[in-house]
């Protein structure tokens, strides 16, 4: 008997052996179906509420392949339209950021308004006779769009979870710092380069790979001398319990170095990182208690699921946003808590630019890594192959004290090992409630694996 | 948030054929030092309180007076002090940038050169611009152009670059890094 479409699909990843296809990160065909399955149905990272403060403000930015307009309204709520006029199709907003009442077309001059309503039609009695329904014609609106702590992030399967619960166990992590922190600012605008990969493999990178560290970044930790620095060249091993690793139902995952706030910020900037995070450490220990306010002074790298990473403590925050099979536009914005004071802010966004920027002396060397890995899975041969997250297979458990599953060391895969499960029900189920009928056994799904399957 | 221009220094008119001849050759040897990756030379070159900087920069409507040319707060690609710099450069000297071996081939070329006196008569205003090309490796190349407005002071009789604005023309970086300076 043939395989239908979904199983085949499902054959791409094996979650018992921790392996996947090498094709996952250059295939045409399965570039597409994500579109449609992955971008189609998961809540998209659009901007954060400080980079739209005022009514009329916007920006404008993709969700998958589509690409949207995000504006404040009057009313502070916030409304994201396809970036598309309703008359014969041409991109209607050409900035990437500003403040307007409304938008007006460059083709025929149909304008609407900051909240999506077609306002203006040249010669519109003259020409259509009282015949066009112009509210038939408003802007096509993105339903479901949700704020998070003030990130904004977008939907466009009216079957998919709230935001909340598809964030579920991952929520509690992302709190300490977007939420009890006191909040945090994005600094932009982003910075925007394009790399020749697969918007999947910086994905993984951040969802769980401290591995590569010590030995992909050797140059940056010896010229920065951060607090990460006696990684460096692989002569050293963060030791146990110096970390943790967390995946969750829907394939967000994270990498927890503890007590490591000041992250990949260079020696210069150490000391008075530290200080500040231990200041706000002490406050947020009584109220959290010492395990959950830990997460807080530690370095966490993680991945929302699909493309939306961060680096806490490092400052960093990216979407990787897919173009094409190997083509990934990168969006990099640092990352500041709202109550620092205002020259700390600058220092850190002058600093996640100099290590995560485009110039990024820490960002050079993943690039070439992920370009690499894409590139190499348009081998005939190669693609057919399967790659290995096997590291720490088998010691995943279920933590009293920590939400989701948790990897047995500091350094392991048991977040590619999420990610990959919760992808692999997505691009091979037909509708979110199979998606949540294959998830619903998530936890024993990862936790009886075994490398020699 | 109120901006101070990121030059203030003002043109007092045009400077002699030979300030300028020497203001040439000077970055003629600059772009070659940079083609030959002598980054300790290019650094010295400088003043020691030399800024060099790269706006990221947005697409927006010709009405929206956004002015990021002049705003050091706003994402950069470079926004660097001489310290600053000299650690981006000390990666490549530990000789385990792995994206930087096998090494990218550079070639920088210059034009446009104009040479402003400035009320200090030891400083001038020098526009250029460039053309940066590199390749590495079968796949990568680049050909990224733009526009420098640079601050040079005579110390103890030597050019040294003071104030470097770049602006790419890009609004959006068609390639995976900036392992290069301009």
């Amino acid at each position: 008997m043939t395989k239908s479409s979904n199983e085949k699909m499902a054959d791409l990843v094996n979650v018992k052996a921790g392996v996947q296809k090498h094709q996952i990160h250059n295939d045409e065909a399965l570039f597409a179906l994500e579109m449609e399955k992955v971008f189609g149905r998961s809540w998209l990272f659009l901007t954060h509420e400080c980079s739209i403060p005022n009514a009329g403000d916007y920006i404008t930015t993709r969700m998958g392949l589509d690409e949207v307009i995000v504006v404040r309204q009057k009313d502070q709520s916030i409304k994201v339209f396809l970036n598309v006029c309703r008359h014969r199709g041409v991109r209607l907003c050409v900035t990437d950021a500003g403040n307007a009442r409304g938008f007006v077309c460059n083709y025929h001059g149909w304008s609407y308004g900051a909240n999506g309503d077609l306002q203006g039609v040249p010669f519109e009695e003259a020409v259509y006779k009282n015949r066009l329904d112009k509210c038939k014609n408003s802007l096509h609106e993105i339903a479901r769009v949700e704020s998070y702590h003030g990130f904004v992030y977008g939907c466009l399967d009216p079957d998919a979870p709230d935001l909340k619960d598809y964030l579920g166990d991952f929520a509690w992590y992302l709190d300490i710092w977007m939420e009890e922190s006191g909040g945090i600012e994005l600094i932009g605008p982003p910075a925007r380069c394009f790399i020749h990969a697969n918007w999947k493999v910086p994905s993984e990178n951040f969802v769980g790979d401290a591995y590569h560290v010590g030995w992909t970044h050797t140059s940056a930790l010896r010229s920065g001398q951060s607090v990460f620095a006696p990684l460096a060249g692989n002569t050293a091993l963060p030791p146990e319990g110096a970390g943790l690793q967390v995946t969750s139902k829907y394939g967000h995952g994270l990498g927890v170095l503890f007590d490591a706030y000041a992250g990949v910020n260079g020696a210069e900037m150490i000391e008075d990182l530290m200080a500040w995070g231990m200041a706000k450490y002490a406050k947020l220990e009584k109220k959290l208690g010492e395990k959950r306010a830990r997460l807080y002074k530690s370095h966490l790298n993680g991945t929302i699921f699909p493309n939306n990473s961060f680096l806490t403590g490092s400052g960093v925050f990216k979407v990787w946003q897919p173009h094409e099979p190997t083509k990934t536009e990168v969006y990099t914005w640092a990352m500041v808590e709202k109550d620092m004071p205002d020259e700390l802010k600058e220092r850190i966004a002058k600093s996640v630019q100099r290590t995560f920027g485009i110039a990024g002396y820490w960002e050079s060397e993943d690039n070439d890594n992920m370009e690499s890995e894409s590139h190499m899975a348009g081998g005939t041969i190669a693609k057919e192959k399967v790659l290995n997250a096997q590291m720490g297979l088998g010691g995943d458990f279920q933590d009293p004290d920590y939400p989701g599953l948790v990897g047995e060391s500091a350094i392991g895969e048991t977040s590619y090992r999420g990610y990959y499960r919760f992808y692999r029900d997505l691009i091979s189920s037909s509708s979110w409630e199979e998606v949540n009928e294959k998830s619903e056994n998530w936890v024993e799904d990862l936790i009886g694996g075994k490398s020699n399957v | 948030m109120t901006q101070t221009a990121y030059f203030q220094e003002q043109s007092t008119g045009v400077a002699s054929f030979e300030i300028i001849s020497e203001v040439e050759q000077t970055l003629y040897r600059e772009a070659r030092i940079l083609d030959e990756e002598r980054y300790k030379e290019w650094v010295d070159m400088m003043t020691d309180d030399v800024h060099y900087f790269m706006p990221g920069l947005q697409t927006r409507y010709r009405k929206d007076k956004t002015d990021y040319e002049n705003n050091l707060s706003y994402m950069a690609f470079y926004n660097d002090n001489k310290e600053e710099l000299l650690k981006r450069l000390a990666r490549l000297e530990t000789g385990t940038a792995w994206s930087e071996d096998p090494a990218t081939r550079y070639c920088h070329l210059i034009t446009n050169v104009e040479v402003e006196l400035t009320e200090d008569l030891d400083e001038y205003l020098v526009y250029s611009n460039f053309l940066a090309y590199r390749n590495r490796n079968e796949r990568d190349e680049d050909s990224l152009i733009g526009m420098r407005k640079d601050l040079w002071r005579r110390v103890k009789g030597q050019l040294k670059l003071k104030k470097r604005r770049i602006i790419l023309k890009q609004n959006m970086l068609i390639s995976k890094n900036l392992n290069v300076y301009f």
